[in-house]
């Protein structure tokens, strides 16, 4: 009886720990789905070394963390029968990389065995990162830096400017957050208030429903969570601007 | 009096709950959605006249000899620009016309592009491959508004004809909207690659 216990125990194990080996799922469209723990850094060709991804990986989210710009890299073994331009987008927006309103998002897509290299820009970044810039990052460090099988290099240095180029372009907005709570307490305070007077002198209170109000406060920043690790995607969206090389 | 002023308030409630389980709201919102993604696709058709304009003053210069190239591209391209569309009559025809001239003009741009082929010294100034560059992220970008387009459309489509949002959409005249047609064989070109 116990040792039948245990193997039923042992069967939940493997297929819990096999459901972590197999993060990285595949939609129906062929393209990869994001983490369910959400990375910036996503080497699913294993192009790097993991230190080095870590390095990219904190950059990248500290970037974030100031800015809300979300840069994110992605390798693939191959994109199959897609342009790569096109690929990106499709990946970009089922990602819902960049936030929402501001559409900051920034891909840079690399296809291992295609040996092609895509960046793709944001609605929102397009202005700041034009079609030639991009060009420019990818002829002149990416496809360099890959010649040589120089990833991590290419990557580092490519961030470096596109970081660079976008400073002081979109600004994170705690402050905003911070603004709702003041309205939220004095809305709750008002409504304190209310209540307050309108309990008759003999006591009995009338109940006004304040209950829904509490809900909102806290609900602005999302990347805060757990020891600067990144909070997952915004939904922002793509249409169609930057640039692809080959190597 | 009393029971007239009743009816107007039943009659306000029933509307308020059963219009958007009819779901009006959402087919005002599939139309408004059609609308925008048009209005995205002439945007990026109207940015590559405006490069193609840029181009032929770049080209003009240099290559001297090619005036009926040129000029070819110069009149398709007014061609195109002028022929706009508002979303509201997006009737076959108008799209029909549309995408014709479109292709005109990118027909009459690879052949410039051709032509150019034969000026080395022109391809390798940078204005030219920032050009280049500009007009392949457009293509890029027409297509991008093209299918969203036709998704938003297809979108449309799916709720005006489908039970019981036909019938809200036929009291209220939401209708079909039309799709764009990949054009034969243009729909790839005009390849800026260089």
């Amino acid at each position: 009886m116990k040792s039948h216990l245990n193997k039923i125990f042992f069967f939940f194990l493997v297929v819990y720990a096999s459901s972590f080996m197999l993060a990285q799922t595949i939609g129906k469209d062929g393209i990869p789905n994001a983490h369910a723990q959400p990375r910036l850094v996503n080497d699913f060709a294993g192009l790097m070394s993991p230190t080095n991804q870590d390095i990219l990986e904190k950059k990248l989210v500290a970037f974030n963390d100031s800015t809300s710009t979300q840069i994110t890299i992605v390798s693939v073994n191959t994109i199959g029968d897609y342009e790569i331009s096109d690929y990106a987008l499709r990946l970009g927006r089922k990602w819902g990389i960049g936030q929402k309103e501001k559409n900051n998002g920034l891909l840079i897509l690399i296809a291992k065995n295609d040996r092609k290299v895509d960046i793709e820009v944001g609605y929102g970044l397009e202005s700041y990162i034009t079609d030639y810039d991009s060009k420019e990052i990818i002829d002149d460090i990416l496809i360099p830096a890959f010649k040589q099988n120089n990833f991590y290099q290419g990557l580092d240095k490519a961030t470096d400017r596109i970081i660079a180029q976008l400073q002081g372009t979109y600004k994170a907005s705690p402050k905003k957050s911070d603004n709702i709570n003041i309205w939220v307490i004095i809305i709750i305070i008002i409504i304190l208030l209310i209540i307050i007077s309108s309990i008759p002198k003999n006591g009995s209170m009338v109940s006004i429903g304040g209950g829904g109000w509490t809900s909102t406060i806290g609900g602005g920043s999302s990347w805060s969570g757990g020891g600067g690790g990144f909070g997952g995607f915004g939904g922002g969206s793509f249409g169609g601007g930057g640039s692809s090389g080959s190597w | 009096m009393k029971m007239k002023k009743s009816l107007y308030l039943l009659l306000i409630l029933a509307s308020t709950f059963l219009l958007p389980s009819c779901s009006y709201n959402t087919l005002v919102a599939n139309d408004e959605a059609v609308n925008k993604a048009w209005a995205d696709v002439e945007a990026a058709y109207q940015r590559r006249a405006d490069l193609i304009g840029n181009l032929v003053e770049t080209v003009k210069g240099e290559a001297k000899f090619e005036q009926e190239t040129l000029t070819q591209v110069i009149e398709a391209r007014s061609k195109a620009t002028s022929m706009q569309v508002d979303a509201k009559d997006l009737t076959p025809e108008n799209i029909a016309k549309f995408q014709e001239a479109q292709s005109q003009l990118s027909g009459a741009l690879s052949k410039l592009l051709v032509v150019v082929e034969r000026y080395p010294d022109l391809k390798a100034t940078q204005g030219f491959q920032k050009l280049m560059n500009q007009l392949e992220g457009t293509e890029n970008r027409i297509n991008v508004a093209r299918r969203d387009y036709n998704a938003a459309v297809q979108t449309n489509n799916t709720k005006v004809r489908s039970f019981p949002s036909n019938i809200t959409a036929k009291i209220f005249g939401f209708e079909k909207r039309e799709l764009f047609k990949a054009d034969a064989g243009a729909e790839k070109a005009p390849t800026v690659k260089f």
